[in-house]
């Protein structure tokens, strides 16, 4: 459905925010991880149609987006990190300028999908005064007007209380059983149920894509979990990498990565994801480590 | 599939020109823009029973009849909708980039130009909406002072030829500002405002020096040379002034004639409505489309312009600043505060830290008789500045963070007005102090104006949102003040000389009546009302 050939993005000389990043994608929750900074949004923004790539194709459906943006715009929703909404406009409004403008000209779209993130009670209210999560949610509602083929979200639950964390990735899971949904986070928890495929970036390019189970099953026997006297604490954090530490009145239970036992008494533990990632994460620093 | 895009492009244009229209009619800024709006036309309707008159013909008074109110309203207002429309109306694709919207935007399948189309639409009817309550106060007036009756197609066939090319120049140069980001910021407010001032310059000359058609009247968007040329045809005088004037009582009322738009005038109104829509073609060619590569967010605030750049440059400069900040942290209390926001007013424009350091040393050297051309000069950049001082946390996001600092929103909004009055002390004060010595009531008009002004820019600000209320409103009376070199009334800041004991203390009076609305408000909004 969508592919990515070689796309690369630079700024000035010598900044390479996207960096030779290949990668097939069909329908299904796509979930783009990196740390701020790695080139996500970048990435994101040339998908969508509004940065162009310095070299390499990004093609939908064998059609050349950066050539040919409308074959992309016309089946795209997209909610970007940092968006906002227009004061003294109303949600129903907000949402009719934005039906204009994709051609959507059916009001019963609307009305359906403001029910649909439950909106609809609030329709004449000024958005301006929505909460943070409200204003998320018309984000969203906005990116489904047109029924999109491909929906890009940045970093979608930012702001949003945990209710309305939960009913966001229920709603996202549901659209990616039919269609293609990219999701950019650096909050794991975010997609670790919904994504059928985690793509991980860093520096600008892309270091892997799997499934999370992939993931989680690269990195058993690799976290492990002991617990120390809290005194040993300090001195333990600074030799190992230590992915969580909890204080009890036994001591401290820590989860540590590292590729075979780490000191006595640790036995394997079974990783989350955020814990693989970290882990693969881990890993490579000491490979590129090694091979300086 | 054609039929179908127009169709679909037809239903674009039409909810795209319904939000502009809704988005800039409900702002609080348009509001205070018709509440001047009608003030400014009760003023320009002098009443006839006090002998005053709007349109003047070798001393005699040309009667209210519909011709003349029309013709008359018509010229004032093409002097200022220009400029305040254009200030009015500009800035929705900043307001985009800055809420993220402009993403989006760019990412639907709507095109460049049916977009751009749209806002210009939205421009010309926002700009013809503020024109039909113009209008509307006219014809109230008509009936209060007039001296005939309403013709109403008098009326509408001059708005239509004089202010609708002006209406679309003023559009198409707001698009064209918006849409290309070197424009989009505060050089670009500045540039337009000595485009505005061209082009009037054109139609005026085109008016006096020309006794047949002039192809420069095309280029008089304001339709000022219009209205001259045709007014000095059917009264001929050695003396025309529009706008009001000393009147002879003992001449009888002239009576300016109905039907005074030849075909040939007509034309060229429509000609210039026509040239007026040239700029869209190169908004059309530059327009960023909100592209990240060519429009960050943060030119989205501040702008990517000369300006910026020459900031840019400067920015050495800024070091020193540093000391005001230590100074500022050990000042107590709202001076501290006010220190702060000066030292931060240079920091992030070092250029007028550069102009500070030049009119000091202008103020120094020049002669008592080019002090005056140091305060316009000083006035000019000094009220830009200040311009953005009441609204720079409302753009940045930052103004939760000052209402929550000690004092709240209410000593933060007094410490922009004190931060304000000493920047323009930083600006004029060895010419404060030597016309303190030769000339203690410049010195006054010059303190009061300061006051004033800075107490206007601080409630135009927190009102409406945006600098470019304020100083559109600024700049066109600096123009009128440059112009008009004895009323006394418009010499703000002594610049002229002009100014008598009474401007002096209306002028602080108004000050302190501002900054208390101002503070007022602030109040208000922290109390959550």
């Amino acid at each position: 459905m969508l592919e990515l050939r070689n796309v690369v993005k630079t700024y000035g000389k010598n900044v390479r925010a996207v960096d030779d990043v290949s990668l097939d994608l069909s329908a299904g929750v796509v979930g783009l991880i990196g740390h701020n900074g790695a080139g996500k949004t970048t990435l994101m923004q040339m998908i969508a149609t509004i940065a162009k790539p310095t070299s390499g194709h990004i093609l939908l459906d064998g059609v050349d987006i950066v050539k040919q943006p409308d074959a992309m715009r016309t089946r795209l929703g997209f909610l970007p990190q940092d968006f906002g909404v227009y004061p003294n406009l109303s949600a129903l409004e907000f949402m009719q300028y934005f039906a204009a403008l994709k051609g959507v000209r059916d009001p019963a779209r609307i009305r359906h999908l403001l029910e649909l993130v439950n909106l609809h009670d609030h329709a004449k209210r000024q958005a301006a005064g929505f909460s943070g999560g409200m204003k998320r949610r018309l984000g969203i509602a906005q990116a489904l007007l047109n029924d999109p083929d491909v929906l890009i979200v940045d970093e979608p639950t930012a702001g949003l209380d945990p209710e309305e964390r939960l009913r966001f990735r229920h709603l996202l899971s549901e659209i990616g059983l039919r269609k293609l949904v990219i999701v950019s986070t650096h909050i794991v928890s975010d997609i670790e149920n919904m994504a059928g495929r985690l793509a991980i970036m860093n520096q600008g390019r892309l270091v892997d894509c799997d499934t999370p189970d992939s993931f989680v099953q690269r990195a058993r026997s690799q976290v492990w979990s002991v617990t120390v006297a809290a005194q040993d604490y300090d001195t333990l954090s600074a030799q190992l990498r230590v992915l969580q530490a909890q204080r009890h009145a036994g001591g401290v239970t820590l989860r540590i990565a590292h590729p075979s036992v780490p000191l006595a008494g640790a036995v394997p533990a079974e990783p989350t994801l955020e814990e693989a990632l970290m882990t693969q994460r881990y890993a490579a620093r000491d490979n590129a480590a090694l091979a300086a | 599939m054609t039929a179908v895009r127009l169709s679909l492009d037809s239903e674009a244009l039409k909810v795209l020109l319904l939000t502009e229209v809704r988005l800039r009619m409900r702002r609080p800024g348009t509001l205070v823009a018709v509440l001047a709006l009608i003030v400014l036309t009760w003023l320009m309707v002098g009443d006839p029973a006090r002998n005053q008159a709007m349109i003047v013909s070798d001393g005699a008074r040309v009667a209210y009849t519909s011709s003349c109110l029309a013709m008359g309203s018509a010229a004032l207002t093409g002097l200022f909708f220009g400029l305040a429309g254009f200030y009015l109306a500009r800035g929705r694709m900043g307001e985009d980039v800055r809420s993220g919207i402009g993403a989006v935007l760019a990412a639907t399948p709507s095109a460049s130009g049916v977009f751009l189309l749209g806002r210009w639409l939205g421009n010309v009817a926002y700009l013809c909406g503020l024109l039909l309550i113009f209008l509307a106060t006219m014809l109230v007036l008509h009936l209060l002072r007039g001296e005939g009756p309403i013709q109403l197609t008098i009326y509408l066939q001059t708005y239509g030829l004089v202010l609708l090319p002006l209406v679309f120049f003023t559009a198409s140069m707001v698009l064209l500002f918006d849409a290309w980001p070197p424009l989009m910021g505060k050089g670009g407010d500045v540039l337009y405002f000595f485009l505005w001032t061209a082009q009037l310059g054109v139609g005026a000359t085109a008016a006096i020096h020309s006794t047949s058609w002039n192809p420069l009247l095309l280029l008089d968007f304001s339709g000022i040379g219009a209205i001259v040329g045709m007014v000095q045809q059917a009264l001929p005088s050695d003396g025309l002034v529009i706008g009001g004037g000393d009147v002879n009582a003992s001449l009888a009322a002239l009576l300016l004639p109905d039907g005074l738009w030849s075909a040939q005038a007509a034309w060229t109104r429509v000609g210039s409505a026509l040239l007026a829509l040239l700029p869209l073609l190169p908004a059309l060619l530059l327009f960023h489309r909100f592209s990240p590569d060519r429009v960050k967010v943060r030119a989205g605030r501040s702008g990517w312009s000369p300006l910026a750049l020459l900031n840019g440059w400067l920015l050495p400069c800024a070091r020193l600043v540093q000391p005001l900040f230590g100074l500022a942290a050990r000042v107590p209390g709202i001076g501290g505060r006010a220190l702060a926001l000066l030292a931060l007013t240079l920091a992030t424009n070092p250029a007028a830290l550069v102009a500070a350091l030049a009119l000091l040393v202008l103020g120094c050297v020049a002669g008592a008789a080019q002090l005056g051309a140091v305060i316009i000069a000083a006035t000019l950049a000094w009220g830009i500045l200040i311009s953005e001082i009441s609204v720079r946390d409302v753009q940045h996001d930052i103004d939760g963070l000052n209402a929550a600092t000690p004092g709240g929103r209410v000593q933060a909004y007094a410490a922009q007005w004190l931060a304000s009055i000493l920047l323009a002390l930083l600006f004029t004060a060895p010419v404060l102090l030597r016309w303190l010595a030769i000339a203690p009531l410049r010195a006054a008009a010059l303190l009061s104006g300061v006051l004033a002004l800075a107490a206007a820019a601080g409630l135009l600000g927190s009102l409406s949102r945006t600098a470019r209320l304020f100083l559109a409103l600024f700049l066109f009376g600096i123009y009128v003040a440059t112009q008009a070199r004895d009323v006394a009334g418009l010499d703000v800041v002594g610049f002229n000389g002009a100014a008598t004991v009474l401007t002096v203390v209306g002028y602080l009076l108004t000050g302190v009546l501002l900054f208390c609305g101002g503070m007022w408000i602030e109040s208000k909004r922290e109390a959550g009302k």
